[in-house]
């Protein structure tokens, strides 16, 4: 019987010297929640209303509450936007609240030397407005599913290749995004002890995913033409159906807005 | 540099979507003629890629992290054009979808993120380039290119800040939108971008460039120089807008008169003098004393002075180049 040579019953004690890798780890989570909210935005049930009501309600807010000097007008507004965010889902009222009010303390911060200083502290409604915009950016979105989005843009009548190249963007975000986060997966795994070379690393996974990004473009060429696309691109617009419930209603407060925007001014 | 609504007042925001118009116009006729329909779906995927390698955090020295916007390496990579539509497509999506940057401020954000910083840096590249011809002068003029690109588009972003104070405000004086003038917002935005924004671009575009230039170099879009004709159209835009200047109330830190420098006050104390060398030293007498000409109104009058200038440095730089090509035939005939 043999027995173990005493060199190899001994633990081994390579221990690699520590290094801070939280470039990947920030970039791992950076593209993660980017694939998360695109998952999550395909999964947002369609909603009843139309998506292009509800980006003219979108719009027509922000301009408003951007031009109006009116303290009143903006209460009015707000309480508008916050009517309609209540009527959202949970997970998608938190989506959109949790933005707006994080976007809201960024500016907050930065304009407290103002507000502080100022009398009256006018600056307060410099955060408020901020606030605002930033709400009604992401009620919109995180009510919208991204298929939607370009149907409304198409209704629009913008451009063709202007849809055509939204649309591809938005799906390959997520293809490309998934090979980003495989890339840093594996960047991780194998950094073992101390990198000294990290930004030729993050080169070499930043380049890769440009070599296959043209990749992609050579190949979904292809795949277009054998479909028969010969450079011209019709996008679907949305159907005209029975308005929903819900499109009345933005319509009346998108009209409600206006006239009080017409009659309490821009003023203060 | 993602500037959200209400940071700036509507009139600029419009202001700069109209200035993005003709950019974005003659940035699809171009790409229309440089991208072939065969790779029509690169924009879309070119798009992806920009909103992508915003999202990748850099390691800097100390172990801090940032992350960089990527024009100067779409610019070098894909040409400028197609770089300024593929970081609009990405603002777009950031500003739809994820509400990073705002609606009505999206022509700001394409003005400083999609045309300056590509167009600059690319400039610089290929200047560099040209003059170096080794790998490592294409990398350096990369290098700095991605640097100086990202800090003009810091430099714009705070003027645009800065102005609002001037442009927007109540009748009290009190600003509506941004509140800081250019002396706070113009160190606040440029030194984190000096020291750490505009390393973390350089590193990131070098890194990448290199890491595609070696595995797979055919992939780099075969660079024709563009036209200079944005840059004159950027040019003339700015004389337009140069009458601004008008509305903010007194004289340029170190610009007085001799009618002014008396009640210059340093400390909350009046100067209260005119130093003697101001008094007796030349008096120049200009064509166009304080950029007005009498019988127009003030404002035409900065528009002429500012097409003045801009046409005498035109004929200088222009005449000066001439002159070094001259030179430089003569020295290789020698």
């Amino acid at each position: 019987l043999t027995t173990l040579p005493s060199w190899l019953a001994q633990t081994d004690p390579y221990r690699p010297p520590e290094d801070r890798d939280r470039f990947i780890d920030k970039s791992l989570r950076g593209i993660s929640s980017v694939l998360g909210k695109i998952k999550e935005s395909a999964a947002t049930p369609r909603p009843r209303g139309s998506a292009l009501v509800r980006l003219l309600f979108t719009l027509e807010v922000i301009v408003l509450i951007s031009v109006s000097r009116n303290v009143s007008f903006i209460a009015l507004g707000l309480t508008a936007q916050l009517i309609v965010l209540s009527l959202l889902p949970a997970r998608a009222l938190w989506r959109a609240l949790s933005r707006g009010l994080a976007v809201g303390a960024f500016a907050l911060v930065i304009g407290l030397p103002a507000i502080l200083f100022s009398t009256p502290p006018r600056a307060i409604l410099f955060t408020v407005k901020i606030f605002s915009a930033a709400l009604a950016a992401m009620t919109f979105s995180a009510s919208t599913p991204w298929a939607e989005l370009t149907r409304a843009l198409a209704t629009l009548r913008l451009p063709g290749i202007f849809i055509l190249t939204l649309d591809m963007a938005i799906r390959y975000l997520s293809l490309l995004g998934d090979l980003g986060l495989g890339l840093l997966t594996s960047l991780r795994l194998r950094s073992v002890g101390k990198n000294p070379d990290k930004t030729k690393a993050l080169g070499g996974v930043a380049g890769t995913l440009f070599v296959r990004s043209r990749e992609c473009a050579e190949e979904s060429l292809q795949a277009m033409e054998c479909r028969g696309f010969c450079g011209d691109y019709r996008p679907p617009r949305e159907k005209r159906t029975k308005p929903a419930v819900s499109d009345i209603g933005l319509l009346l407060t998108c009209a409600f807005l206006a006239a009080a925007f017409f009659f309490l001014g821009k003023a203060s | 540099m993602h500037i959200p609504d209400n940071y700036l007042s509507p009139v600029t925001c419009a202001v700069l979507g109209a200035a993005m118009l003709p950019v974005w116009a003659l940035a699809v006729k171009n790409v229309k003629k440089e991208i072939t329909r065969e790779r029509l779906p690169l924009l879309g995927i070119g798009a992806a890629f920009s909103f992508l390698i915003m999202m990748f955090n850099v390691p800097l020295p100390g172990g801090t992290t940032g992350h960089a916007v990527g024009g100067t390496l779409l610019a070098a990579l894909l040409g400028p054009w197609a770089a300024t539509i593929a970081i609009s497509i990405a603002l777009l999506l950031q500003a739809l979808l994820f509400g990073d940057g705002g609606i009505l401020s999206f022509g700001a954000n394409c003005f400083n993120m999609a045309f300056v910083i590509p167009f600059a840096g690319y400039f610089i590249y290929k200047a560099v380039k040209d003059r170096v011809k080794s790998q490592t002068g294409e990398l350096i003029g990369l290098g700095v290119g991605s640097y100086v690109g990202i800090n003009l588009a810091a430099l714009c972003a705070a003027i645009e800040f800065g102005l609002q104070p001037l442009l927007a405000h109540d009748a009290q004086g009190l600003p509506l939108y941004c509140p800081y003038p250019l002396s706070v917002s113009v160190p606040a935005m440029l030194i984190p971008h000096l020291a750490v924004a505009g390393v973390v671009e350089l590193l990131f575009t070098v890194a990448i460039f290199a890491f595609v230039k070696k595995t797979a170099p055919e992939t780099i879009r075969v660079a024709a120089s563009p036209k200079t004709k944005p840059l004159f159209i950027l040019l003339f835009a700015l004389i337009c807008l140069s009458p601004i200047g008008l509305l903010a109330s007194g004289t340029a830190w170190g610009e007085w008169g001799q009618d002014e420098i008396a009640s210059v006050s340093s400390n909350g104390n009046a100067l209260g003098f005119v130093p003697a060398g101001m008094k007796t030293g030349i008096n120049l007498q200009t064509l166009m004393p304080d950029y007005s000409l009498s019988g127009l109104p003030e404002a035409v009058g900065y528009i002429l002075a500012a097409f003045a200038g801009a046409a005498i440095l035109v004929i200088a730089f222009k005449l000066m180049s001439m002159l070094l090509s001259r030179n430089g035939v003569k020295k290789t005939e020698s």
